[in-house]
């Protein structure tokens, strides 16, 4: 049975001092998760130029949540001062979010250390 | 006069113990007469009692128009003897006495001979239901002379809190066919009196019948077999308890065994509602289930004597409450998930809650002390039937169910028909993403395994034979089930054929395929991959987020590519890879490695790989095996080298 998802928001800074939002995922991710997080990131303020997209609490992503996520990623790349991170990925959909070309659009990282480091 | 005085004063001394364990019925002629009379009364017990030429002028004595807990023993359980001498009329028609209700148990004996027992006495005693059919005949040859009455009583020590022993009315005496067919009017009572409750259960039956029948209609939903299994099992144990009450069965079976019997009607009518709610049994249910448990469990043993009877009492009541409770968080719960099923259980909900709160509160004002019995709350009576509000509460509980069932069935077989007419549809659609049969071609051997999921899905394939001898394969897979998705997948084959006519290179060919997606698809996606194949062993390959081909067992290296339909904006670029004779190429859909355990374990990539080598067919059925969820696709495209070609 497919879990529902959950998503929230929270900020952390970079190691460099700067302010990130990150929004938190939780469950399965699939159509039914398209208001959830697509509510969240409207919700993140235009001025934040840095997103964290926390996959560590996702069991699994269908097709049609990747859909969302690549639709979520473009919308960031049509402003042009956003960038997003995403991180803790099992490998799985790890390998699966560069098959289907994520990475073009959004940077992969192993942790959110790893993405705060670099953020 | 001072002497008349004193003998006056003897005499009304000595009157109550002269008259104490004697009673003089011998003036009787017709109809009965009521023993009301002081009986010798000895707590313990001790065969010897039963004797006529016992002396008991040492015992109390005692009234039996009251239990004994109200002449000097509120505590006493276990065994108690009461004796009485009885001068029986001289008649030639047979006599009977008639001992009413004994709690617990007793047996009763006619100058040492036993006559009978009133409840269960042997093998040995038990807590026993009264009903009213309490006759012994005694022996003819009585007729005329004294003879010496004794009843060992069995008072149940669990009962104590409950109530206490000793008779509850008068003995009476007199003609053996009148006492007769006043017991069998009593004994017509008792059976009357469980009408009400036992058109209740016929209705239980009914509807437990009905949902079996809904069960053998449509095997998949169990709930209708957790329903039946709650019908069905409850009026068989209603008939089995109330045939228990009747025959003077024990109580401790009858009331509390009988909770511990009713536990997996109450597991199965939660089964029934969660799964007529189509929610997930997690911690509600199994909190549910607990509860019954424990309650049951709690109330059987406290009839054993293992708890107090008001403790194990007052566990059921509360969790009886409590398990209503949080069945109304499961009904709320779905409600705001927007179940319609739950907005159909809302009346029987409300009607179960008015007998639950009265239960709830008969239970509370009698273990307050407010009440002194636990009798029900009658609504109406006519002296012989009565009906009380459980009863009438239960029944419209029981209708409006039968209502949502069959509102539900309805509705459900609507659906089932839709849905059945769009999967034909769609699997008529699905057809066309396949073909029939591959080509042949010299220089390449291809094949092909299609395992199509339960639910139809969109995965497509095409080996097309170019002009040139070179092979074009495509190998896809669109997001989403049911008909769209396989209409979607038609849609895509559709403009693949007319590209093909074309020459385009892989890459031209997906983006050209994205162009005509991205303005015809609203969301979703389809993954695609494009090879084409020359007889030299050239491969140019392009990939739009398919899973990229293994070739010899390793992963062939492809940029990256966003699916078809997302945005007009995706690039697509090839890569070229020069085959071998003797390679193959295996090209996949995401069925297999996505293919799921029970357990919700991925196949995963690795697997895939490893068995990459195998067969298409075996590559499929080794990915089914672990658990298929979408459809399976593997192509595999083996190189026999260009020299075949000019074989």
């Amino acid at each position: 049975m497919q879990a529902v998802t959950t998503v929230s928001e929270r900020t952390a800074a970079t190691t460099s001092g700067d302010s990130v939002s990150l929004i938190c995922l939780r469950g399965d991710i699939s159509s039914a998760s398209k208001e959830a997080m697509l509510g969240a990131y409207h919700k993140v303020g235009s001025t934040v130029s840095r997103v964290l997209l926390d996959f560590t609490g996702v069991d699994y992503i269908n097709s049609s949540g990747i859909a969302i996520i690549i639709q979520m990623l473009l919308e960031a790349s049509k402003a042009e001062s956003r960038s997003i991170g995403i991180f803790g990925l099992s490998s799985h959909f790890h390998k699966v979010f560069n098959m289907v070309g994520i990475s073009k659009y959004a940077t992969i990282y192993e942790n959110e250390a790893a993405a705060l480091a670099v953020a | 006069m001072r002497k008349v005085l004193l003998l006056a004063l003897v005499a009304t001394v000595l009157a109550p113990v002269l008259r104490a364990q004697s009673f003089d019925a011998s003036q009787w002629t017709q109809g009965v007469t009521t023993i009301d009379a002081l009986w010798r009364f000895h707590p313990d017990d001790n065969p010897a009692w039963a004797s006529p030429s016992f002396d008991d002028s040492s015992w109390p004595l005692l009234a039996t128009g009251q239990k004994w807990g109200s002449q000097g023993y509120p505590d006493l359980s276990g065994y108690a003897w009461y004796r009485l001498r009885l001068k029986l009329p001289t008649t030639n028609q047979p006599l009977a006495i008639d001992i009413g209700h004994i709690n617990s148990a007793a047996e009763i004996y006619a100058d040492g001979r036993l006559l009978g027992e009133n409840g269960i006495m042997r093998p040995r005693p038990d807590w026993s239901e009264q009903n009213d059919d309490n006759t012994f005949a005694l022996p003819l040859a009585c007729n005329g002379r004294w003879i010496e009455i004794a009843v060992r009583v069995w008072k149940s020590p669990v009962a104590s809190s409950y109530s206490s022993g000793g008779f509850w009315k008068h003995p009476v005496v007199g003609s053996l066919p009148l006492i007769q067919a006043s017991s069998r009017i009593a004994f017509a009572e008792s059976a009357a009196s469980l009408l009400s409750p036992a058109i209740v259960q016929l209705f239980t039956l009914v509807l437990g019948c009905f949902g079996l029948g809904l069960f053998l209609l449509d095997r998949r939903s169990t709930e209708y077999a957790w329903f039946a299994l709650w019908g069905i099992g409850s009026a068989a144990l209603f008939l089995l308890v109330s045939v228990s009450e009747l025959r003077q069965g024990s109580v401790t079976f009858a009331v509390g065994d009988r909770e511990l019997l009713a536990l997996p009607l109450y597991i199965a009518e939660n089964l029934f509602l969660w799964g007529f709610l189509r929610a997930r049994r997690g911690w509600l249910f199994m909190s549910v289930v607990l509860l019954d448990v424990v309650a049951s469990s709690c109330y059987a043993l406290s009839f054993h004597g293992f708890l107090p009877l008001p403790v194990g009492q007052a566990i059921l009541t509360v969790v009886y409450v409590l398990v209503f409770a949080l069945v109304i968080v499961r009904v709320l719960l779905s409600l705001r998930e927007g179940s319609r099923d739950a907005r159909l259980l809302l009346l029987p909900i409300v009607l179960q809650g008015f007998g639950v709160s009265i239960e709830g509160a008969r239970q509370a004002i009698y273990w307050a002390g407010w009440s002194r019995s636990l009798n029900p709350l009658i609504l109406w009576s006519n002296g012989v039937v009565a009906v009380d509000w459980n009863d009438v509460f239960d029944a419209l509980n029981l209708v409006a169910i039968a209502v949502a069932l069959i509102l539900r069935f309805t509705r459900s077989a609507q659906e089932e028909k839709r849905l059945a007419t769009e999967l034909a549809s769609a699997r008529a659609v699905q057809e066309q993403l396949v073909p029939a049969a591959l080509p042949q071609f010299d220089c390449f051997r291809i094949k092909a395994a299609y395992l199509p999921a339960a639910e139809v899905g969109g995965d497509f394939y095409q080996v097309l034979p170019q002009k040139d001898g070179s092979a074009l394969v495509v190998v896809g897979d669109v997001s989403g089930k049911g008909l769209r998705a396989a209409m979607t997948g038609t849609l895509v084959l559709g403009a693949l054929r007319s590209l093909v006519q074309e020459q385009l290179s892989p890459s031209q060919i997906l983006s050209r395929l994205n162009a005509q997606l991205s303005t015809s698809r609203d969301g979703g996606f389809v993954t695609c991959q494009v090879a084409r194949t020359a007889p030299d062993g050239t491969l140019i390959l392009a990939n739009a987020g398919h899973i990229a081909p293994y070739r010899n067992g390793e992963e062939v290296s492809t940029s990256p590519g966003l699916p078809l339909g997302i945005t007009r904006d995706a690039d697509y670029v090839e890569t070229t890879l020069r085959l071998n004779p003797g390679d193959t190429l295996t090209f996949l859909s995401d069925g297999i490695v996505e293919a799921q355990s029970a357990t919700g374990e991925l196949f995963g990539f690795d697997r895939t790989r490893q068995i990459s080598t195998l067969s298409a067919e075996r590559i499929a059925a080794t990915a089914r095996s672990h658990g298929q969820h979408d459809d399976i696709t593997v192509l595999t495209l083996g190189y026999a080298g260009a020299e075949v070609v000019h074989a």
